[in-house]
This record gives structure tokens, sequence and C-alpha cells, in this order.
């Protein structure tokens, strides 16, 4: 294995793990009953650590879109701790991530005479609609009774995004996404030893960094739009199916369900990549 | 005696040159070459061109100090003869096209070094940052095209750090040494014609 490859494995799986993982094992040990403001701190720690070892400090102001994921992070973890409803949390958190993310996109058409207003408008409003409800079917997913199924899903389902935008032509925001990866899988690991409840702590970082992680593949890379509506609906189609028996299904339990149709979802979107995208080498 | 009308020919030519050289050019994309080299993970060279650009050259061979030149490429035109390589160069990774479509060279001095050398300092916007760079262009000739309309050759080569200006993924697997090699060839404007527009985006 090249020491390329070792460095990317060690900024971006290793290091977000070991963050994650310190903070999880330290508050487990010392605090057990305060996880609902130790969980994202812990993911969005984390995260912070693998982006700046992989990527290096981060600038402020940004230079470019993708430049926004540490200090939309940070965000995400302020209003993880405030005492906000989910609801007005996903409002607020949805806003900031999609004018961030996508407003270099229409800065030089603001000023032209025949500016598509109506039609820009409608696309950032489908935006918004489209995160508020990719947060809120998340806050349901992981709202169910507590298995170590919720945390190995989320993994998986963040393997299938992080493979999805690398498919579609930026390495580099599907190693972003790879750290966030990294971080649910220590939050996994850990939970196998003790569980590390309530699962819907991990809302408030999840759904703003997927979010935002597709916006920026699908506006400034050439991730396709079914993929990214596949990936944004899967927390959807994965309390949908929780509906169902889990008889008719053949499955453990409602949690291990949800598990198999989140990661169905991503790797339908995985599939859809790799078919839309270039020969892979070069 | 043939020397001395053999000097006195070649002052002329010289002198002429110099006159018609003088002016306002646009540069022509279909007669020039924006080519870029960066090493692959430490061992071959990978090329790579623009296909797509445009710019102005307004030159006095009286007083080069008052000439300049300006360039603009679309960052979305990188062609290395692989379409996955292309795709990547253009996102995010690298140029990000999307957000910086434009490249640009905008000259602040030129200075004469020899009859057909100039040092052309100024600074070229690329991926968002501007950094000054000073390089040796050589006029490399001058002529009539087919229409009469006359022209003249450039060429010029400098190296970039591709880090100097935030592109800094795959340390290593890619060389952050770019080696530039601009042959730019104008076509005389008439006075008072209009710049060159900007690289459709």
């Amino acid at each position: 294995m090249t020491p390329l490859i070792l460095t990317q494995i060690g900024t971006g799986i290793l290091v977000p793990a070991c963050a994650t993982g310190s903070i999880l094992l330290a508050a487990q040990l010392l605090k057990p009953g305060a996880n609902r403001f130790v969980i994202p701190l812990a993911l969005a720690i984390g995260f912070l650590a693998g982006y700046v070892a992989t990527f290096g400090a981060p600038l402020f102001p940004p230079r470019e879109s993708g430049q926004w994921l540490p200090w939309i992070t940070l965000a995400a973890a302020a209003c993880a701790l405030l005492p906000l409803t989910p609801r007005w949390r996903s409002v607020a958190l949805g806003l900031l991530v999609t004018g961030l993310i996508i407003h270099r996109h229409y800065e030089l058409e603001w000023l032209s005479a025949n500016f598509p207003w109506l039609k820009n408008g409608a696309q950032v409003f489908f935006i918004l609609a489209l995160n508020y409800t990719f947060a809120a079917s998340l806050q349901k997913f992981t709202d169910g009774p507590p298995s170590a199924w919720t945390p190995f899903a989320l993994m998986i389902f963040l393997c299938t995004v992080s493979l999805t935008i690398a498919l579609s032509g930026s390495a580099a925001l599907g190693q972003a996404a790879g750290i966030l990866t990294a971080t649910l899988g220590a939050l996994w690991i850990l939970h196998l030893w003790r569980p590390i409840e309530p699962a819907s702590a991990t809302t408030a970082i999840l759904a703003t960094l997927v979010p935002a992680f597709l916006l920026l593949a699908y506006f400034y890379a050439d991730l396709p739009a079914t993929c990214g509506l596949i990936l944004l609906a899967a927390p959807a189609g994965a309390c949908v199916a929780a509906h169902f028996s889990p008889k008719k299904l053949k499955a453990k339990s409602p949690a291990f369900a949800r598990a198999l149709v989140i990661s169905f979802f991503g790797l339908i979107a995985v599939a859809l990549a790799w078919y839309f995208s270039p020969a892979l080498e070069y | 005696m043939r020397s001395f009308v053999t000097i006195v020919v070649l002052i002329v030519s010289i002198i002429t040159l110099n006159a018609q050289t003088s002016g306002s050019y646009k540069v022509d994309p279909d007669h020039s070459n924006i080519l870029t080299k960066v090493q692959h993970m430490g061992a071959g060279y990978v090329w790579g061109r623009f296909d797509t650009f445009s710019g102005d050259v307004n030159f006095s061979s009286e007083d080069p100090s008052k000439s300049s030149i300006n360039v603009q490429i679309s960052a979305d035109s990188i062609d290395t003869h692989q379409e996955k390589r292309d795709q990547h160069l253009k996102s995010p990774d690298f140029f990000n096209a999307k957000e910086f479509a434009v490249i640009t060279f905008k000259s602040s001095s030129v200075k004469k070094v020899d009859d057909k050398t100039y040092e052309v300092a100024g600074d070229i916007t690329l991926h968002g940052v501007t950094k000054p760079i000073t390089t040796q262009v050589k006029v490399t000739g001058a002529g009539k095209g087919m229409k009469g309309e006359e022209r003249v050759g450039t060429e010029t080569t400098f190296n970039l750090k591709r880090s100097d200006f935030g592109m800094n993924f795959m340390p290593g697997g890619i060389g952050d040494d770019v080696q530039v090699v601009m042959n730019l060839e104008g076509i005389k404007q008439a006075p008072g014609a209009a710049p060159a527009p900007a690289p459709a985006q």
C-alpha cells in the first residue's frame, strides 16, 4: 500500500474515529447521562479533526464553497446544544447550509437584467424543502427503539454517500463524507460495548452535513440529481419500511428493517453514480 | 561593401518589423495554444491544454513599457485527452471550474530584453487566488494571413506551484510544479477595435 493511501487512511479514517471515540469513551466512563450533548459534540469534533488532518486548517472567510464545511459543522454542534426543537433546528440549519453552499452558484447572475427569479426561487425553495424533509425523516429514523442497528445503518448510509460523491467527480468531497463515516464507525463500535443513546442526538450533525455534501457535489461536481434525491429520500423510505410487519420482511426487528432499506437506497445511488460516471481509472 | 549593404538591410528589416508589429492584437485561439505539464506520481509528465481562451495584446515597439497583455482562459476547457481525468480536474478537487470559471492573466509591466524578447510582469488569477508572476515572452515571428491580416506570434514558458493557488489535492501524487507554455498568435486590429470578450462560461 503506497504511502499516499496510508496517509489518506490515517487522516481520513483513524484521526476522526479516534477523536470521536475518545470523547464518547470518556463521556461513557465519566458522565453516561450526558449523551444528548456529548454525541453531537463528539461527531463534530471528530469531523473537524479529520478535516484539519486531511485538508489543513480551515480558512475564514472561505474562498470556495466546500471550505464552509467546518464552519457549518460548528454551527450544527452549537444548535445541538441549544434548547431548540428539532423542527426549528432543521429550518435554521437548512437555511444556513443552502445559503452558504449555493450562493456562489447564483452570485454572478444576481445582477443580470434577466435573472430568472421564478425558476431560481423555485429551485431554492425545493432545496430547502428537501433539506427539511431529510432532517425530519432522519429524526424519525433515529427516534426508534434503542438498537445497535441504528448507528450501524447510519454508518453504512454515510459510506454510500461518500462513495456516490467520489464517483461523481470529486474525491475530496467524497473524502470529507468519509471522515464523517469514520466518526459514525467509532460511535457504532462503542455502542456494541455499551449502548450509546439516543441515536437521535446524531441528527443535528448528520442532517446538516449530508445535505451540505450533496449540494456541493451537485452544484460544483457532477453528482447526478437522481443520486442526490435517492440519498435524501433514504431515511424517509426506511421509516415507511418500519410500518411493515417484520415477519413480512423476514427481518429480525424494525431497526434491522430500517437499516436494510436505508442501505438499499444508498447502494442504488452508488450503482447509478457508477453507471453515469466516466471510466474509473486514469 | 556587401557587408555594409547586408547590415543596412538588416537594420531596415528590424525597424520595419518593429513598426509593423506595433499595435493592438486580438489573440487568435485557432492558431494559439496554452499547454500545461505536471508530474504524475513522481514518474512521467501529463500534458494538458486549454481549448477555450481569448486575449488582447497592445504592443508598442517604440515604448514597450506602454504595452499590455490580457488573457482569459476558460477553466472548464481543460483537456488532457482522458474524460475521467478532465472531469476530475474540473471538480472542486482541482480547478473547481464551476466556481472559478475563468483564469486570467493581466500584465502590469513590459520591459524590453532584446529585439525579440520582453520581460512581462503581471497578475495571474487562478482558483480565486491572484499571484504576481514575471515571465519572458519571445516574439516568434510576424507575417500576413490568408486575408492579408497582420499576425504576430509569441511564446512564453513559466512555472507555477498549484499549492500557491489553493489547489492542494493529492500532494505527492500530482506534482506541485506546473509548467505552462503559451503560444499566442495575434491578429492586428484596426484602431478603436473592441477588446476580446471573456470566454463563454
